[in-house]
């Protein structure tokens, strides 16, 4: 979660209200009430494509689940099954339905931070990619001007965050004639002597305990503000199914955010309604 | 010698055929294939169950598919109207003498030469909740700003009004050939019988660019039935499906959830759908005399 210090400061918010669910949602109301006439937005809520990702976090913190396994599949024996839709799930939705009750708008383009860095927003939850909206040579007082929480909200203090985890799996397709020339190459992509740079470079964190660990830490942590921080979240990071399923189910859950921003229906009924159509799509 | 100057022009039509048969048939013929098999993204190398119908039936039962036809009427409906209608007012006001004409019809050609992705993704800045420059506008005069691309009931008028500055340009340029085809003394004739400016453009003009006018109404149904860069770019089919036209529904069957065999059978129901369509209007027409 980052923050502009200067408007907290002025809207009279201490940051760590900002950490427990109604804590934002009335930091989000009073910022609102302050800076809406300079065209400067409270906080940010993603409507865009990809919101269930934005979802998910909270439905974690809560104990609950995007999938579960489970016995008698009429194929497969044991397969997935939708678990988001558990009262974890609708908690969690209704979040988000307080926060649209609120005041505040889903919005349907996502600048990846751009709109953060343009101060068009207080406070954003966005990736550690949001450095990279920032030029280098303001890196090292980023920190005067900008707060950062290594958190999602949570409903109460003493309920553990959890973030999501994103970034990109490379694989050899089982045609492929050069098999042994690709793994070469992966292997040179992902050599932390060749990784690394890169990484310095976007803000973006180690994805491998040899650039995570060591020197090649060190050298990221002399270079990306907070990342220290921003490393501290890792173990609270969660993954969407690897299955290939998992773009349709992410377009149910998409449509139930959509229908609660909306006011189409309630939490509980639109999620049920996915989980009707999820388990169709894995064949149960 | 007799039979090979008979068969003549066969062969000098051959390379465009054989063009058409690589390019547009094989295609044609291989998406039906596809449709009537079960073929995804997680089956592809393995062996293709025949399914006979299921991908259509699938298709024609999602009620997902029926509000993407919903937007498709909407959609192609609007883009047409106001692209025919826009383009028919602005190519009547350039055939008539003014200075600095040429001038005029290239700045008017820009959006028509712009690439679609472009037109998109500066529509989708200008129409933005927070930033984009019309609510601005909306702001500065003291109206309140309009959710363009989240409220379900606007969002394909959004579209539809960048499909229209798109594609306008289009109908200018095709109407503008169509009255430069007109006989100007034919205008003449009809100011010496007492017409009107206004009666010879709806007994003179319209009938004699009624050729053109198919055709135009034909290209720009076609095109913005088949059309998807711009919802795909502007809001991708979001909120609600609210902006997701059949074209877009089909792709994202296809390339984003790895529904190969239903995103065929969609495209091929787009088709039937264009087919349709293209007939009608040429009925309709031709029955208009």
């Amino acid at each position: 979660m980052w923050y502009w210090k200067d408007l907290l400061q002025e809207a009279r918010i201490n940051p760590d209200n900002l950490t427990t669910w109604n804590g934002y949602i009335e930091s989000a109301k009073k910022l609102n009430d302050l800076l809406k006439d300079r065209g400067i937005q409270g906080v940010h809520l993603v409507g865009a494509a990809h919101s269930p990702d934005m979802w998910y976090p909270y439905l974690w913190m809560l104990g609950g689940q995007i999938l579960e396994q489970r016995d008698n599949h009429p194929v497969k024996g044991s397969y997935w099954y939708p678990a988001f839709n558990s009262s974890h799930g609708v908690k969690a939705l209704e979040f988000l339905k307080q926060q649209v009750d609120a005041g505040i708008s889903p919005k349907p383009n996502h600048f990846w931070g751009q709109e953060f860095a343009d101060k068009k927003f207080a406070v954003m939850l966005e990736g550690s990619w949001l450095l990279g909206t920032f030029p280098k040579s303001e890196w090292n007082s980023l920190d005067e001007r900008i707060g950062m929480l290594p958190l999602f909200p949570t409903p109460s203090s003493n309920v553990n965050t959890t973030t999501m985890m994103g970034g990109w799996i490379l694989s050899i397709p089982q045609t492929s004639p050069n098999k042994d020339l690709v793994w070469e190459l992966v292997t040179l992509m992902v050599d932390p002597e060749i990784l690394t740079p890169m990484l310095q470079q976007e803000g973006y964190l180690p994805t491998q305990k040899p650039i995570g660990e060591g020197n090649y830490s060190s050298q990221l942590n002399s270079t990306i503000p907070y990342y220290s921080k921003l490393i501290s979240m890792i173990p609270e990071g969660h993954s969407r199914p690897n299955i290939p399923e998992y773009p349709q189910i992410a377009e149910n859950i998409k449509q139930a955010i959509d229908e609660v921003f909306y006011n189409i229906k309630a939490p509980k009924q639109a999620l049920d309604d996915a989980a009707k159509k999820t388990a169709d799509i894995l064949g149960w | 010698m007799h039979s090979v100057a008979k068969y003549e022009p066969y062969l000098y039509l051959l390379p465009a055929i054989s063009i058409l048969c690589v390019f547009l048939l094989f295609p044609f013929i291989w998406n039906i294939y596809i449709s009537t098999h079960g073929v995804s993204i997680t089956t592809i190398l393995k062996e293709w169950e025949f399914v006979w119908f299921d991908n259509f039936i699938q298709v024609l039962n999602d009620p997902n598919f029926h509000t993407s036809i919903k937007v498709s009427i909407i959609f192609v409906g609007g883009s047409v109207a106001f692209q025919f209608l826009i383009g028919l007012v602005i190519s009547s006001l350039l055939n008539q003498n003014i200075k600095g004409k040429q001038i005029l019809i290239a700045l008017i050609m820009i959006p028509w030469i712009t690439s679609g992705l472009i037109a998109a993704f500066s529509f989708k800045f200008i129409f933005d909740n927070s930033f984009g420059i019309i609510n601005y506008i909306l702001e500065y005069l003291g109206f309140s700003s309009v959710a363009w691309l989240s409220d379900p009931k606007i969002v394909v008028w959004s579209i539809i009004i960048a499909n229209v500055w798109y594609g306008t340009p289009f109908t200018i340029l095709f109407l503008t050939a169509g009255l430069l085809s007109i006989n100007p003394s034919i205008y003449e004739s009809a100011k010496v019988d007492g017409a009107s400016k206004i009666k010879s453009f709806f007994y003179l003009t319209l009938p004699m660019i009624k050729s053109f006018i198919i055709i135009d109404i034909i290209l720009i149904t076609i095109w913005s039935i088949n059309f998807f860069e711009i919802p795909l770019i502007m809001t991708g089919g979001n909120p609600l499906f609210a902006s997701t036209p059949a074209s877009l529904y089909m792709y994202r069957q296809a390339f984003e959830f790895g529904l190969l065999s239903k995103g065929s059978a969609s495209g091929i129901i787009l088709l039937s759908i264009n087919i349709v369509v293209a007939f009608i209007y040429i009925i309709a027409l031709k029955r208009r005399g």
